[in-house]
């Protein structure tokens, strides 16, 4: 490529004209002087080159035959909308398709062709922080695009394409009075995309601001519900686009708000024309090349034998009564609880696992760890494990169903993943193991061996993530994370578009422990009530749900935490309790529901 | 088999693939152009090996496996432009030409008569190819023009009436080109000014009409904020004189509570600074539109040709005195 090393700027106001200055040009006349002459065909030939290449007017997506290998599914509505989004709108548009329609895709689409146009050179995405990975992944692989992740605030004047996570950069400095990466807004963006843009509903956060302060030439926002509240969310995306667009709010409120309600549009036909000017939005039942297949649940119920019984009760009332440190003083136990229960529930392994860590830790009073003793002596005293009994049963009659049929099984614990190789393997199965830590390169050859020779992948959720599995339609959860979007991960990665099949979903669950609740719960209430990838999210997103709480843990996990330690192991009480989280995001579902169906009513009314 | 795909009528990208590629084996088969034995440079630049699979149709792109679609802009042929950039960047080319006697005696005196034609040594003129891309919004645009100079000044010569051949180094002395590249190079910029004009037509248009939306939201958002500060004032007025004539001690205190909390909005509006902040805000969005509606130009010199040609002295006699003149036959011109 030629290198441009001077800029002359000259101002026709109000037009700006950029004219560059190749210094390539003194290199040919130095030729010249060097008598360094070629063949003039070459001339004829590089004419003609020139002409072939010359790309006209935008009717077709000349990168797309670079990328069709890497894409699984030929969706044309895809290709439409980036041809849309650069022909007809400038590239500075709201992408509001509906969940499950591929934005990403067509937003990759948008700007690998830019990319091969050479309209850009300066590339910002930002995503919220759990999709900065696969973002990078899904440009990487799918469209050859290198995203470098900005995380310091010196990295931004280095780096052409960059991806950042809009709740790091996002950060205000009230000393200084200046955002901590405000070196981004010095530069001068080609286009910027960003994800889940619904975060930027209110015009007074930080987050709206900085997007607000950035410099961009074009610009994308990525949303399946532009408002969910009232439509002033709406007015604040679009602010973000073209400032005007709707008037000022004032304005607004009275061309097209009912007085005292926000939510009503007073005049939608005109909206929808002002809102097509900047928007693109197709809903699933209009669209072709994609089937929706439905998740099957199915809990399978596992009855503890007493010695198994007897050994959990203990462990709960470890944790409940007996959890003292050194100095005899009752641990303060919300935090630690967070990571222990989910391991006894996991496998007798993970139970002992975790009672010898006690046992050997001095910082643990010795009664506790005189019970603990006691508790890894009756586990290992158990001669029969009930729940892998019921695994190797269940993994049976799935293979005397369908047989040899691909089988996921998912757990958290690695020492519970070992456990369940072992023994499936002893029982002839054939398996491949997928946890954190492989290699690229290894993980793409456990891919091609569960595809090409092995029935079963046994595989924590960090091994995974971001991977698809769509060849496969058995997810069997041994343990369950008790976080709803772990679990969301655990189906996506089965759950997307070139899934032939309805995806069953089994669960084990033990009877009489507060498993049974909350696998209840997650699966029946949550991951399999017939919502679209994607949507489970945005619902725990609408309830402050999505976020981290006190703990680390998801703010949903801390709910079902608590619940289990206001009932002392009384499984009535919890379940009473699980009851009203249930009650809780059923509540939150059907708000979703009626947003979608409001949303849909606006945009999508013919 | 070349010939059978040239006479179907091919359209000008495939004339151009087989005319790159006419050293390579080519095979045509059920509308796939396959190319083999290409230049290793080639390979290397593309980085992929031949043989090359090119295919004119989408539909027939979709059916065949690692094949590269060939069409107006595609990444193959912009590979190819991208190969050819740092070739073909000069060339020396020697102009035969020898004086028409006939038309030469029209220079001289009744009576006149040439004696000796003699080739004298050798002049040039220089020819630069320029490649003008324009670039504005979603739109690139790009054109080719080519400028003669001689002696500090462009020509207006057709090349392609003259007969030339590829030209001998040895026979010139070195050549510096600077000048002459300057004069091109103005000459390339009033050739840009024409071009342009339609699309700053377009752009102006365009921004025009952004510039008014962004300026128009402004002065009524500064008027809306302007209202909002009169009424507040109104507001602490009317409550203060309903203070001045109140006499129940309850209605004194909420008047005098609804005052403090007017006082403190105004305040508020006030320091903020909203029309610094709301006309910083403009003028963010009027550069944001400006530079969105830029025109960006690249003029890049892709060929310097140097055009040379034999001078020649002719010897005359007339009125019985011989003198002799030095003759340019490409310009039929007496020195």
């Amino acid at each position: 490529m030629k290198t441009v090393n001077s800029v002359k700027i000259s101002i026709d106001k109000p037009l700006k004209i950029v004219e560059y200055l190749s210094k390539d040009d003194l290199v040919i006349l130095e030729k010249i002087k060097n008598r360094h002459f070629e063949d003039r065909k070459i001339l004829d030939l590089k004419l003609k080159s020139e002409e072939a290449a010359k790309q006209s007017e935008i009717k077709e997506l000349i990168s797309y035959p670079l990328i069709k290998k890497n894409l699984a599914f030929n969706l044309p509505h895809q290709q439409e909308g980036a041809l849309k989004i650069l022909r007809d709108l400038d590239g500075r548009v709201l992408l509001a398709d509906e969940v499950g329609l591929g934005k990403t895709i067509t937003a990759g689409m948008v700007l690998k062709e830019c990319i091969v146009r050479g309209f850009v050179r300066r590339v910002l995405i930002l995503t919220p922080p759990s999709l900065v990975n696969q973002w990078k992944e899904e440009m990487s692989t799918k469209f050859d695009i290198d995203l470098k992740e900005v995380s310091k605030e010196t990295e931004w004047e280095h780096t052409d394409i960059a991806i950042a996570s809009i709740d790091k950069v996002k950060n205000f400095n009230t000393s200084t009075n200046e955002f901590k990466h405000s070196k981004a807004h010095e530069i001068y963006w080609d286009i910027i995309i960003i994800d889940e843009a619904h975060k930027l509903k209110d015009k007074n956060t930080f987050r709206w601001k900085f997007v607000d302060r950035l410099q961009k030439k074009r610009l994308l926002l990525l949303t399946a519900t532009p408002f969910q509240n009232d439509m002033i969310e709406l007015y604040n995306l679009l602010a973000l686009l073209r400032r005007g667009h709707l008037g000022t709010i004032s304005e607004f409120r009275s061309n097209f708000l009912v007085e005292g309600d926000e939510r009503k549009p007073l005049n939608p036909a005109e909206l929808k024309r002002k809102l097509s000017e900047v928007m693109i939005r197709r809903r699933k039942d209009e669209v072709r090349g994609i089937r929706y297949m439905k998740r099957i649940p199915s809990i399978k119920s596992i009855t503890l034998n007493w010695m198994e019984k007897r050994a959990y009760d203990g462990v709960a009332d470890l944790l409940l009564l007996h959890y003292y440190d050194f100095n005899g003083d009752p641990i303060s136990t919300n935090l630690a609880m967070y990571s222990i229960l989910p391991k006894i529930t996991s496998s007798s392994k993970s139970s002992i696992e975790f009672l010898e860590n006690l046992m050997n830790n001095p910082k643990y009073h010795p009664t506790t760890q005189k019970l603990a003793k006691e508790l890894i002596w009756q586990f290992k005293n158990i001669t029969q494990d009930t729940k892998i009994d019921s695994l190797i049963e269940l993994v049976n009659e799935i293979n005397k169903k369908d047989k040899g049929t691909k089988i996921l099984i998912y757990t958290k614990h690695p020492i519970t993943l070992k456990y369940i190789s072992d023994i499936l393997g002893k029982q002839k199965f054939k398996i491949t193991e997928f946890k954190g830590g492989l290699t690229n390169d290894e993980k793409t050859r456990r891919i091609k061996e569960f595809k090409e020779e092995t029935q079963i992948l046994i595989s924590t959720e960090t091994g995974a993530e971001g991977l698809n599995f769509q060849f496969c339609s058995n997810l069997i959860n041994y343990d369950l994370p008790w976080n709803p979007m772990a679990v969301e991960q655990r189906i996506g990665r089965l759950d997307r578009i070139g899934q032939t099949k309805d995806i069953s979903v089994y669960n084990l669950a033990t009877k009489g422990t507060m498993e049974e609740h909350v696998v209840d719960l997650i699966i029946n209430k949550m991951c399999c009530i017939g919502l679209v990838m994607g949507e489970l999210p945005i619902i725990l997103f609408n309830m402050g749900l999505d976020s981290s709480g006190k703990s680390g843990s998801s703010k949903f996990e801390e709910k079902i935490m608590n619940a289990f330690l206001s009932s002392k192991n009384n499984l009535h009480r919890f379940e009473s309790e699980i009851n009203k989280v249930g009650s809780e995001i059923n509540k939150g579902i059907e708000e979703y529901k009626q947003t979608k169906k409001y949303t849909s009513q606006l945009l999508d009314a013919h | 088999m070349e010939k059978n795909i040239a006479n179907n009528g091919l359209d000008k990208s495939k004339e151009f693939i087989l005319e790159f590629f006419k050293d390579a084996a080519i095979s045509h088969k059920n509308g796939v152009l396959t190319i083999d034995g290409v230049q290793k440079s080639f390979e290397d630049f593309i980085g992929k090996k031949a043989p090359y699979k090119l295919v004119f149709d989408i539909k027939t792109h979709s059916k065949v496996k690692d094949s590269e679609l060939i069409m107006q802009g595609s990444y193959f042929l912009l590979s190819i432009r991208d190969y050819l950039m740092d070739r073909g960047q000069t060339s020396l080319l020697k102009i035969n030409i020898r004086p028409d006697l006939t038309d030469l005696s029209k220079n001289f005196p009744k009576g006149s008569k040439i004696i000796e034609v003699k080739q004298d040594g050798f002049d040039f003129f220089s020819e630069f190819y320029f490649l003008s891309v324009y670039q504005y919004l979603n739109e690139k645009k790009q054109s080719i023009n080519n400028i003669l100079v001689k002696n500090k000044e462009v020509l207006d010569l057709d090349t392609a009436k003259l007969k030339f051949q590829t030209g001998n180094k040895e026979e010139i002395p070195v050549i510096d080109l600077n000048d002459s590249y300057k004069v091109a190079k103005d000459c390339i910029k009033n050739n840009v000014v024409k071009e342009i004009k339609p699309m700053k037509l377009l752009l102006k248009e365009k921004l025009e009409k952004e510039l008014k939306r962004v300026k128009e939201h402004y002065i009524k958002q500064i008027k809306e904020k302007d209202e909002e500060v009169e009424t507040c004032e109104r507001k602490i007025k009317l409550l203060q004189s309903k203070l001045r004539h109140t006499y129940y001690e309850r209605d004194m205190d909420i008047l005098e509570m609804q005052i403090r909390e007017s006082k403190e909005r105004l305040e508020k509006l006030k320091k903020k600074g909203y029309k610094e902040r709301l006309k910083k805000e403009e003028l963010f969005h009027v550069t944001d539109e400006t530079e969105k509606h830029s025109l960006s130009i690249k003029n890049n010199l892709i060929n310097a040709t140097v055009f040379y040609y034999p001078l020649y002295k002719i010897l005359i006699s007339s009125k019985g005195k011989k003198r002799s003149v030095k003759y340019d036959a490409v310009f039929s011109r007496v020195a």
